[in-house]
């Protein structure tokens, strides 16, 4: 029925049914923690549906980095803690008004090595809509062990001359 | 080695009792999303610090387990608090283009969130395609082209002009705790007269994280 010549061209962009709200909120806002390798912790996020529908909700786990005016922003696939995590209750509903928790399992490798993760555990609402809600708990996971700074001199320049006076 | 197996005891004992559990503690009125075992720590301050330490948190790191019981312990802390998104909407439509028209569809995102340092939303996700990205800062079809893009409008709002919608887009931030902060994402398309005909969607997950 459409063709490209004609003179009406149909564009039809966002077309999806459905405008309810999305509400919801989640607690607590921030965790912090050390772990060794080889080990594995439970994370609790609380999920309160504040909209007037029963939701689903999903987890899944970015990371998190800040930009240059420091403010966190949640990206998929730049930190390999990202793929520590295990989603026992992946799949929740909520009724309105209700509050579930859902859990984080991380399970830090043998061998890793000492440093800082810095993610976000993530509560996305499942809609039949094309934006989707989604609100994170920021996690900074530091990994122990022992710690090895290497300072290396690559270059070392001087603009003026130096005088060496040797004495006797 | 016995003074560990001595403080998991204690753990067991105190944290995991009577049976085991995955949940946190909690009864009617409280509820304890991480717990921890310190034999120190207190309240320092100066005329522009105020600090608050604790001592012992790594004593019991590490997992313990017995026939009925396991512990996952470790150093952790938490910031209690709440942080809320509420859209207005969870979809926009364009509806049909028509050549040169510039359309735009609009919804309200509000925020709450008793964080000190603040919060930001931004783009995580996005799937799909649409129109050519806008690239000049404001979506009008110059040069009789396609364009569109993404402005925000608000209080927190982090720019002004019209941006092409993309992963990792700030949409708006605040330093401190905020109540009820709207901010209105406004999406504008228009079409060129030689624009291929055709359905176009996207998917975008917007979301909120503290700072």
């Amino acid at each position: 029925m459409l063709k490209k010549k004609n003179l009406f061209i149909l564009i039809i962009g966002y077309l999806f049914i459905g405008s309810s709200a999305l509400a919801f909120s989640i607690s607590p806002l921030k965790y912090s923690a050390v772990m060794s390798p080889n080990s594995s912790k439970d994370w609790e996020v609380k999920i309160t549906n504040n909209s007037n529908q029963a939701s689903n909700f999903t987890s899944k786990v970015f990371g998190l980095k800040q930009d240059q005016q420091g403010r966190s922003v949640l990206e998929k696939n730049i930190d390999i803690a990202e793929n520590w995590f295990k989603f026992p209750l992946n799949n929740i509903t909520i009724l309105p008004g209700e509050t579930k928790t859902a859990i984080f399992n991380v399970e830090v490798p043998p061998n890793t090595p000492p440093g800082d993760h810095y993610l976000g555990l993530t509560i996305e609402e499942q809609g039949e809509g094309a934006l989707l809600a989604q609100l994170a708990t920021a996690l900074k996971l530091q990994i122990a062990g022992e710690a090895r700074e290497k300072l290396v001199i690559e270059n070392f320049s001087l603009n003026r001359k130096i005088f060496l006076i040797k004495n006797g | 080695m016995r003074f560990y197996r001595l403080v998991s005891i204690i753990l067991l004992s105190l944290v995991y009792w009577p049976q085991m559990t995955w949940a946190a503690m909690s009864s009617t009125n409280y509820y304890v999303y991480s717990d921890t075992l310190d034999f120190g720590g207190e309240v320092s301050s100066s005329t522009s610090n105020n600090l608050q330490d604790s001592i012992g948190g790594d004593l019991a790191e590490g997992n313990s387990s017995s026939t009925s019981y396991q512990v996952k312990a470790g150093y952790q802390a938490a910031e209690i608090g709440t942080i809320t998104l509420d859209l207005s909407s969870n979809s926009i439509s364009f509806g049909t283009l028509s050549a040169s028209t510039l359309v735009t569809s609009s919804l309200v995102a509000t925020v709450d969130t008793n964080s000190e340092t603040g919060y930001t939303m931004s783009i995580s996700a996005v799937s799909g395609s649409l129109l050519s990205a806008v690239t000049d800062g404001t979506v009008d079809g110059s040069g009789s082209s396609e364009e569109y893009g993404l402005a925000v409008s608000g209080a927190d709002a982090a720019y002004a002009n019209d941006v092409a919608v993309a992963s990792s887009l700030v949409l708006a931030s605040n330093s401190g705790a905020v109540s009820s902060k709207q901010t209105t994402l406004i999406f504008k398309a228009i079409r060129a007269s030689n624009t291929t005909a055709g359905a176009y969607s996207q998917s975008i997950t917007l979301t909120a994280v503290v700072n």
